[in-house]
């Protein structure tokens, strides 16, 4: 059993290897001779066992029980976060392990939070491969391996289960390796457009690869000190677009190319989604005009900030800590929301909030009408009955696990701001908080055992909690 | 004419009735002993006691030679597959299965329309739906202002609409060829309820408060038609169902899910749809879910309608309308009979059958459906061949309203229409010329052609048989 779930994962890393070759040829091409040997050496070491398990087939086939899917999906995410960070260590520029851990766990699981004080001191190739990171995160690396194994397809919607993020985990067509398929096949589909589109404006091509996978990952990690401060204002709203589109669930891109668009704008959440984000612009955009003056301007700054915080993106225009009290609250509290679910984005998702308020209303209309009988619908039917549970745990969990992690970072005596915004802006994937980690800081001063602390905490937010808290309690270790 | 009925319930005995009144030919079959006796002692028709799926059974009850099958037994697989039986060994009889599961109707669905021509699905000829009939029954005694029980006629703007003239009433006292001296609009006065007795009226006949009128109008004039009869004006914002089962499920999706409006007749209609208020009231915890899940723009209360502290709670007589589905028929009556003591309701209700709809209205119920007779209504429409499209009776069928296409035999085939005139016999109600979409009122002089649609209201003990053409 065990050589089979090693088999799984190894198989799982090697494809994460394989796609080490796009940094490479950016290292190659920019003659990079310092980062080439930090690529090849880990995609080695890491092929090698991968080809192996590939060649020596098991005879037997156990049964795919749900606990090895998650064993094997968080083992694979933990990792493909090692594997991450190998070239960032080997190539000198993150020496710490401890760092490089970092840099890369936050870069797999989107959140785009660094503790590197200069970008901009990184060669193109390595900031290439921290952005391939977000891309490959976004989706799922488990999905991927899914969708290119179809050896893997026995257990499969398992696997996929415990990495797919909201709190119905459906398919879209009856075979999940054929619903991952449809699914990368949108994501490289909009990489594509979203690269070109880039190209046309102030961006090259290093840039807009490298935009392009931040914010279709709603990642966040940025090449420039400033974000995208210094690019244009067609490149930030392309990237604004964009990363709408991520936070965006994509199993409803499949129903617009299947021509069911209705059932696309009935969705509950979507709605909810852009409600938000054309409130949360509008007062962000109004608290910004006497700022900026001018109109095109604070329309532009808000609904990027907003878009970035909201999909739990963490890019930045703009350095919001030093904007008007209501417009960094707003910010603030979309900190809490988060995108939809099934999409690349973190966070609480919409739809559980929304859940939420539903069922708050229902609890108002049960004071006035004893008698009565309420259920909670979504996307025009009725729910399932247990939604409201499962939403309830999953946010209680969410923000015990954000105390945790505020607990910790104010142990390194940060302010209080600070330290809580770290937790929420880590776990959900985020990036950028306020305070000391505000669009303009990192994560760099931070003690070791923090940072693997915050790694954990990442993770745990990436794959909504339960495929990593599980291995904390004693029913996954009992037999 | 031979028509086989298998299962002598209430429906049963009730179709074997009337068609046995008309001089047809029926054969009852039922298993139960009891049931069996009964009916034989009580009609005069051939009953057997046997099983109505067997083949062996149904060729002694005379199969081959039969015109009509008709399955009425409790089951709904049986029925069906009866009727399936049958359809493989003899395709030619038409046969009519009542069937209450909704989910075996396939009307809109891909399959029935392309196969149109060919055999009928599961081979029945026609499907009857109890639950579905009554329900659209109840949906058309709704009118924006008020119920009253009405008979409507598909692809027309008329109806027939039942209303009582009051005291007040400037009605009261006026001749019916007068009508149009108080009114532009177009309304024909085609029975008269007295007491206890129902007539075809002539023009010179006098209505008195205290008559029950059939009108026949447009759809749009009924609102006058109601103050002309002397009742306020009120328009009917707050709606409770009572029970959540078939019946009351059918006429929730009726009432809230109406037909798509363009965006414009939309938003001008969003003040008038702010005010309507629904509530589903259901005892059983189960369907009380259900009927949650499927409406949540109404209000659904899982609650015993008896029980006081309910209806004081939700204040039920501040309603405009009760329309009681259960299929405790007694506790319709009693529940709206209740309400409209306390509050100012207006009441529907299912009842067992017309006796039953008499007591209801005696007792206050605005309008009672008569199940039962609704079901029967329903077959008989199919039994009368196939120029009739549509029977509705009244009075427990003294008058027969029938929706018929003239046929080459029949009577009004080429006819004018005040050569045929009998006073208080029939009446040629509408008329719609083939080709046409829409019915109209005809005149004296109007010829009624071959192929032409007509709805004709005619008095069953007085007509001595004008033909509708050849049966089946």
């Amino acid at each position: 059993m065990i050589v089979f779930l090693l088999r799984i994962v190894l198989m799982l890393l090697s494809i994460v290897a394989v796609s080490m070759l796009i940094p490479l040829g950016f290292a190659i091409y920019h003659r990079e001779t310092d980062t080439v040997f930090a690529f090849l050496l880990p995609m080695v070491a890491f092929l090698i066992p991968g080809i192996l398990a590939f060649i020596f087939k098991q005879k037997s086939k156990p049964v795919f029980s749900m606990k090895a899917g998650f064993v094997v999906v968080a083992s694979s995410w933990i990792l493909a976060c090692i594997l991450g960070a190998l070239p960032l260590m080997i190539s000198g520029y993150v020496p710490s392990f401890f760092d490089a851990f970092f840099e890369s766990a936050s870069g797999f699981t989107t959140t785009g939070a660094s503790i590197l004080s200069s970008v901009e001191a990184l060669p193109v190739s390595l900031n290439i491969w921290r952005a391939e990171m977000h891309w490959l995160g976004g989706m799922g690396i488990v999905a991927m391996t899914v969708a290119l194994m179809p050896l893997l397809g026995i257990g499969g919607f398992t696997l996929i289960k415990a990495e797919t993020t909201g709190p119905d985990k459906g398919k879209i067509t009856p075979k999940i390796a054929q619903t991952a398929k449809i699914l990368w096949f949108i994501y490289i589909f909009l990489t594509f457009i979203q690269i070109v589109l880039l190209l046309l404006t102030d961006m090259n091509f290093s840039e807009s690869v490298f935009h392009t996978f931040g914010s279709l990952g709603t990642g966040g990690f940025s090449m420039k000190n400033s974000g995208l401060a210094s690019y244009s204002p067609a490149a930030q709203w392309i990237c604004t677009v964009f990363m709408l589109i991520a936070g965006t669930n994509f199993a409803l891109y499949y129903l617009l190319m299947q021509k069911r668009g209705k059932e696309f704008l009935q969705n509950t959440e979507v709605k909810v989604y852009w409600s938000i984000v054309i409130l949360a612009t509008a007062v962000v955009t109004i608290a910004l005009l006497p700022v900026y003056k001018s109109f095109s301007t604070s329309v532009r700054h808000a609904a990027f900030q907003v878009v970035s915080v909201l999909t739990t993106t963490g890019f930045a225009t703009a350095d919001y800590v030093q904007w008007p009290q209501l417009a960094q609250s707003v910010l603030f509290l979309l900190l809490f929301i988060g995108g939809c679910s099934a999409s690349t984005a973190g966070g609480v998702k919409v739809v559980r909030w929304t859940v939420l308020f539903k069922q708050m209303m229902n609890e108002i209309k049960r004071m006035l009408h004893p008698y009565g009988v309420f259920t909670i619908h979504l996307n025009g039917k009725a729910g399932r009955k247990d939604i409201v549970y499962s939403v309830a745990a999953f946010i209680f969990l969410y923000f015990l696990l954000v105390a945790i992690t505020t607990l910790i970072a104010s142990l390194n005596g940060v302010d209080l701001l600070t330290s809580f915004t770290s937790g929420l802006a880590l776990v959900g994937n985020v990036g950028p908080g306020f305070g000391k980690v505000g669009p303009t800081g990192n994560y760099g001063f931070y003690s070791s055992a923090t940072k693997l602390w915050f790694s954990f905490a990442m993770l745990a937010g990436r794959l909504e909690l339960y495929t990593i808290f599980i291995f904390l309690t004693p029913h996954f270790w009992k037999r | 004419m031979k028509v086989i009925i298998i299962g002598a319930g209430f429906t049963g005995t009730q179709l074997a009735k009337r068609l046995i009144s008309e001089r047809n030919d029926v054969v009852l079959i039922d298993k139960d002993e009891e049931t069996v006796r009964h009916a034989s002692n009580r009609l005069d028709c051939m009953v057997m006691q046997a099983s109505g799926n067997n083949l062996a059974v149904l060729e002694e009850a005379g199969i081959e030679k039969a015109d009509f099958l008709v399955a009425l037994t409790e089951s709904d697989e049986l029925n069906m597959i009866t009727c399936s039986l049958v359809d493989s060994v003899y395709p030619n009889v038409v046969k009519i299965a009542r069937v209450r599961n909704s989910d075996y109707y396939n009307e809109s669905s891909t399959p029935q329309k392309s196969r149109k021509k060919h055999r009928p699905p599961y081979g029945i000829n026609f499907m009857v739906h109890p639950d579905i009939e009554a329900a659209e029954a109840i949906v058309h005694a709704i009118k924006w202002d008020g119920v009253s029980e009405s008979i409507d006629f598909k692809g027309s703007d008329y109806q027939i609409v039942s209303a009582l003239v009051r005291q007040n009433s400037k009605f009261d006292g006026l001749a019916l060829q007068d009508i149009k001296d108080v009114t532009k609009r177009q309304y024909l006065v085609v029975y008269i309820e007295g007491d206890n007795l129902a007539y075809i009226p002539k023009g010179s006949a006098v209505l008195h408060a205290g008559d029950r009128i059939g009108v026949l109008c447009k759809t749009e004039d009924t609102e006058e038609l109601f103050s002309l009869c002397g009742e306020a004006k009120r328009q009917l914002n707050k709606i409770a169902i009572l029970g959540a089962g078939r019946v009351g499920l059918w006429v929730a999706s009726r009432l809230l899910h109406k037909k798509r409006k363009s965006f414009f007749a939309k938003v001008f209609s969003i003040p008038q749809e702010l005010r309507k208020e629904y509530a589903i009231i259901e005892k059983d915890e189960a369907l009380a879910k259900n009927a949650a899940m499927l409406f949540p723009e109404a209000s659904i209360f899982k609650a015993d309608i008896t029980d006081e502290g309910f209806v004081e709670q939700e204040r039920l007589d501040t309603y405009d309308l009760l329309i009681a589905t259960t299929n405790n028929y007694e506790l319709n009556i009693v529940t709206a009979a209740y309400l409209k003591s306390i509050g100012n309701l207006k009441t529907v209700g299912l009842v067992t059958n017309s006796q039953y709809a008499r007591i209801a209205n005696n007792v206050g119920v605005d309008v009672a459906i008569p199940t039962k007779d609704v079901v029967i209504d329903a077959i008989m429409s199919h039994l009368r061949g196939r120029f009739v499209t549509r029977i509705h009776t009244l009075f427990e069928g003294e008058i027969e309203i029938a929706e018929v296409t003239v046929s080459q035999d029949s009577f009004f085939n080429g006819k004018v229409l005040k050569d045929t005139h009998v006073e208080g016999v029939f009446l040629v109600l509408l008329r719609k010329k083939q080709g046409e979409d829409k019915y109209s009122i005809p005149r004296g002089d109007t010829r009624i052609e071959l192929n032409d649609s007509i709805v004709v209201l005619y008095d069953k003990d007085k007509h001595t048989g004008f033909g509708f053409g050849e049966r089946q």
